[in-house]
């Protein structure tokens, strides 16, 4: 029997790892025989997905993505400590819903700080000599938000539009290295953000749409996790700068 | 913060004139009050007063004042 997704030995970074997607990612990567360096803010939760790893050689840093002045220390140091990278799970992330008239500077600039500007920083940061192997693969998690207009999402839909346009530039800049870079586009997947977003906005429009558009339903977080896999492992050996719609249908139905 | 600013904040979010609103206006009489308002709201309380509205608390409102009063300032 064989596995195309078999990530044995490879020491992959996934932030955002206690997170609906996050843990579900971190926990089957460890199935695969990936060892799974992880990185959130809150401590608690991290040695709870910790404990849910299979194999060893797994860690985890305690540490919040909008110190983005801090990633280049963190990141040496996780290099330092583990040894180099060869893949990087972007699943950090933000979703506020915010109406236009609402959505100021200073609100955009924190979700850009979690869901864009760590991500290139650490990009950047890991990318650089010795840091991370060549051929390695990087995959964001994007969103549908991404390529369609959305109610009081300016913030989040900008943040991710920018998340896929960069993709597409980071794999010219890592093209000797030969390091692909990918990103995942989920609609509503069954998460805690989801159920406290049906829980606070009852009745909005992106609710109602959610529950008819997305006709396949709602998309399950290992569904993601596996995507992410994929994209992760050799079988993906020649995918790069590109973007996966996992949205039930939502956008093209 | 007096109950008149209270309101006007509520008139702003609204784009009612200054003045339509009063503590005792039923929220169903008022057509601006729709689903792109309640999310407005939410944003609003959390913002000015700390308070995270769900959507069972939202359910409850029936007058203008059942949110004036959740505006601890």
């Amino acid at each position: 029997m064989i596995n195309p997704m078999d990530l044995t030995g490879k020491r992959i970074l996934v932030t955002g790892a206690t997170g609906g997607m996050g843990k579900e990612t971190s926990i089957l990567l460890s199935k695969l025989g990936a060892k799974v360096v992880m990185c959130d803010i809150r401590e608690e939760a991290l040695q709870k997905v910790f404990s849910q790893l299979s194999g060893d050689g797994h860690a985890y840093y305690v540490f919040n993505l909008n110190d983005i002045d801090d990633i280049e220390a963190l990141v040496k140091k996780m290099v330092e400590e583990c040894g180099p990278f060869d893949g990087y799970a972007h699943c950090a992330g933000i979703a506020p819903m915010r109406p236009l008239k609402m959505t100021k500077k200073e609100d955009i600039i924190k979700v850009m700080n979690a869901n864009l500007f760590s991500f290139i920083e650490i990009v950047r940061c890991i990318t650089r000599k010795d840091c991370f192997t060549d051929e390695g693969s990087i995959v964001a998690i994007s969103s549908t938000a991404s390529i369609q207009g959305k109610q009081s999402k300016v913030a989040y839909s900008a943040s991710k539009a920018a998340l896929d346009g960069v993709i597409r530039c980071l794999i010219c800049d890592l093209k000797k290295k030969k390091i692909r870079v990918n990103s995942i586009m989920p609609c509503w997947v069954n998460t805690g953000m989801y159920t406290s977003y049906i829980e606070r906005y009852p009745d909005t429009f992106e609710v109602r749409e959610m529950q008819e558009k997305q006709y396949m339903g709602v998309t399950q977080p290992i569904e993601v996790a596996n995507t992410i896999a994929f994209l992760l492992s050799d079988a993906a050996k020649t995918i790069t700068g590109t973007s996966i719609l996992i949205d039930g249908g939502m956008s093209q139905g | 913060m007096t109950e008149r600013e209270k309101l006007a904040l509520l008139e702003d979010m609204l784009e009612l004139d200054e003045g339509d609103l009063t503590v005792d206006k039923a929220l169903d009489d008022i057509d601006e009050y729709d689903s792109m308002a309640k999310l407005s709201l939410i944003v609003l309380m959390e913002d000015e007063f700390g308070v995270k509205l769900t959507g069972d608390v939202i359910k409850g409102f029936e007058t203008v004042g059942d949110i004036v009063a959740l505006m601890n300032k």
